[in-house]
């Protein structure tokens, strides 16, 4: 357990590293465009556009403010799809840095989620000015959002450390991720409600922590009224469990990744 | 159990069937402020050992102990991004190598400086030239102010200015009391800066202690099979390795830097034989020949020399040329040690600066005189009579259009230079594929 503090410590007193990762990451994506910077605006609101024509006109289901219904789950799912889809390559393209260079390597794993975080807020702020547009009024449950992304947060960082060390050893990691996420994109109630899943059914759909989150970030900006205690806990379980685990293999794989990558 | 179980047999399954020992049985111990050169072939576990020590691999058995601040140069440039600037890619590599903030900005323009980079500093790093990344990455990490500097092999992917510029900082570093451990394949580095060696072959050591007879021990060996050759007869050895030719005479290098090495202008960058791939063709007692092709230019040499008595090598070398080629300047390059005083040419004398400048100095220039030969040399002073034998180093033949140069080397190299160059119309003369003499020629040796 010292051990555990100890590592932790060692990557706070790094903390700038990271930043630094997260802040080359965002950089890079956008330096050679003309629009620059723009596209990271840009990019995340046509993002949006699409999915709201194609699932309010295709896909027709009569929910109310359908488009704000879609983005509230759509965007923090974007978050945790990007880092997942992104995690399992993050250590082994970096190959060059882990072989000859000495630095805690859980940053890698933690700039990608940081990185991605940033564009995470760049579309939250889309969603506000979305909510304004949609004379939707936060009440006080709102602010419950801010604990809940952060549970988001803690579930994501588990699984990208978990998944980038773990590509280390299997390259098939990164295939399967694929495959999962979009399995998991459907398993979640993103553009449908979760009230079109069989009743008997919904306490096991919401053990899967993006079922749940989605459905408490609506509660919470969109219906005005405090989510679900006992579906909050269980997803804080078990997201400190992803987060556990992965540090642990993380760890556990770390001393020989420079041999294997 | 099954998690860890899961998480713990691709492990050593993935050991079991690929085990190799990189390095087995290797102990040393290295003082504070000692310099250490490693050596040993490609695959001997040079590598492998300095990663260790600075903690990107772990051992699988043993233990080593470390005291002090270590900062470890094993590529240069590693974690540099393209697009990034310069200015950003200095903080993001310092972050990195985990210096703070402050200490790079404090650092920074020193860093700058050294990678004579000023106007670039805004620039994407893709605009770089070769020398400029390079520059840039070595500043960076030498400049973290360690106790203990790990240099892996770096000096090998830059030119001789790109070298002696690093060699100069290294020295800083010996000088102000750091620890040094460093790789080379360029033994003649390992003898000029290291006071000990390790000798690693096939991941154990088997020779430790004086550079200089841990080196020797190591061309002995080399000569069998690699691009290294080493004469000797009398005090005098005389060892060919990668397109550069050193003298020792009775276990002290007379040669500094390079030693003798031939180099071409073109386009405004000199591409000297050190950079060139080279292999012996052939080997006889007292003599050897070696090919070397020029990796950015479309030019192969062949070096014939011959040690025909124990004070005279006998030195002819031939260029081919591949495609025809604009060169502003053939010409080749004899460095010898400071410890010589004073300087000879075609029957005039004179004294070496005291002191090195910030500059190459010319100290004479010598023409053909339509004799038989031209000769340039270096003596040594009453005090150094003993060590140092006085080299001569002569033109054969001399076409029109050759002159010879003594020159003090400017201050990061320390040497006394000796140079015939062939002069070519300002732009470049055009040379039409074929093949060329490009030197008849001896090094003499008068203890």
């Amino acid at each position: 357990m010292s051990d555990f503090i100890q590592e932790a410590a060692n990557i706070w007193r790094r903390r700038d590293l990271v930043w630094n990762l997260a802040l080359k990451g965002f950089k890079v994506r956008y330096k050679s465009s003309a629009l620059a910077l723009l596209w990271a605006v840009l990019n995340p609101l046509l993002m949006m556009f699409i999915f709201v024509a194609v699932f309010s006109y295709v896909v027709r289901l009569k929910i109310p403010n359908y488009p704000l219904f879609l983005l509230i789950a759509l965007i923090p799912w974007q978050y945790l799809s990007h880092c997942v889809s992104l995690s399992p390559t993050v250590v082994i393209s970096n190959s060059v840095l882990i072989k000859k260079v000495m630095f805690p390597r859980e940053s890698l794993p933690l700039s990608l989620v940081v990185e991605h975080g940033l564009s995470f807020l760049i579309s939250l702020c889309l969603l506000i000015i979305f909510l304004i547009a949609y004379r939707i009024r936060p009440t006080g449950w709102a602010a419950l959002f801010i604990p809940l992304a952060l549970v988001q947060v803690m579930f994501i960082t588990g699984l990208s450390l978990l998944l980038s060390s773990l590509n280390v050893l299997y390259r098939d990691v990164q295939q399967l991720t694929e495959v999962v996420l979009l399995l998991w994109f459907y398993a979640t109630p993103i553009f449908y409600p979760i009230s079109m899943v069989p009743e008997k059914f919904q306490g096991w759909y919401l053990i899967n922590p993006m079922a749940a989150l989605t459905v408490s970030y609506r509660d919470v900006l969109l219906y005005a009224k405090p989510p679900d205690l006992f579906v909050v806990g269980q997803t804080v379980l078990i997201s400190l469990a992803a987060f556990v685990i992965g540090w642990a293999v993380f760890r556990r794989i770390s001393p020989v990744m420079a041999d294997m990558v | 159990m099954l998690v860890r179980e899961i998480l713990y047999a691709p492990i050593f399954w993935r050991r079991t069937k690929t085990e190799f020992w990189a390095l087995r049985g290797v102990s040393f111990e290295v003082g504070k402020g000692e310099t250490v050169g490693i050596i040993g072939k490609n695959g001997a576990g040079k590598s492998t050992l300095l990663k260790m020590l600075c903690g990107v691999t772990r051992p699988t058995e043993g233990t080593f102990k470390i005291e002090g601040r270590i900062s470890a140069l094993l590529e240069i440039g590693a974690g540099f991004h393209s697009e990034l600037t310069g200015r950003e890619n200095v903080y993001l590599n310092g972050s990195i190598l985990g210096i703070p903030k402050k200490e790079i900005d404090a650092k920074f323009g020193e860093i700058v400086d050294f990678a004579e980079i000023h106007d670039f500093i805004e620039s994407p790093v893709k605009t770089y030239s070769t020398g400029m990344f390079l520059r840039l990455g070595f500043a960076v990490a030498v400049n973290m102010d360690p106790d203990i500097l790990v240099i892996d092999e770096v000096l090998a992917v830059g030119d001789l200015q790109f070298q002696k510029k690093c060699i100069g900082r290294i020295k800083e570093f010996q000088a102000s009391g750091k620890t040094i451990l460093f790789i080379s394949h360029d033994i003649n580095y390992i003898r000029a800066i290291c006071d000990t060696a390790l000798y690693l072959k096939e991941g154990t050591l088997v020779a430790s202690g004086d550079a200089r007879e841990v080196v020797s021990r190591y061309t002995e060996d080399l000569e069998r099979e690699e691009a290294v050759v080493s004469l000797r007869s009398g005090g005098l050895e005389v060892v060919f390795e990668d397109g550069k030719l050193s003298l020792v005479w009775q276990g002290r290098p007379l040669t500094g830097g390079p030693g003798m090495y031939s180099t071409f202008l073109v386009n405004g960058h000199w591409h000297e034989s050190v950079l060139a791939r080279w292999e012996v063709i052939e080997r006889k007692p007292g003599g050897f020949m070696a090919r070397g092709r020029w990796q950015n230019l479309p030019l192969v040499q062949e070096w014939s020399v011959r040690m025909e008595r124990t004070d005279f090598v006998k030195i002819d070398i031939n260029t081919e040329i591949l495609e025809s080629l604009q060169i502003e300047n053939a010409s080749i390059n004899l460095m010898l040690d400071e410890g010589y005083r004073r300087w000879e040419a075609s029957g005039e004398s004179g004294d070496f600066p005291r002191e090195f400048a910030l500059d190459w100095q010319k100290l004479k220039v010598i023409f053909p005189d339509g004799g038989e030969k031209m000769n340039l040399g270096v003596l040594p002073d009453e005090a150094s009579r003993a060590k140092y034998p006085a080299v001569s180093f002569a033109l054969l033949r001399p076409p029109e259009g050759v002159n010879g140069v003594v020159h003090n080397s400017e201050r990061s190299f320390m040497c006394r230079n000796l140079h015939y160059a062939l002069l070519l119309p300002p732009g470049g003369g055009k040379i039409d594929v074929g093949k060329y003499t490009f030197f008849n020629g001896s090094i003499e040796i008068a203890p």
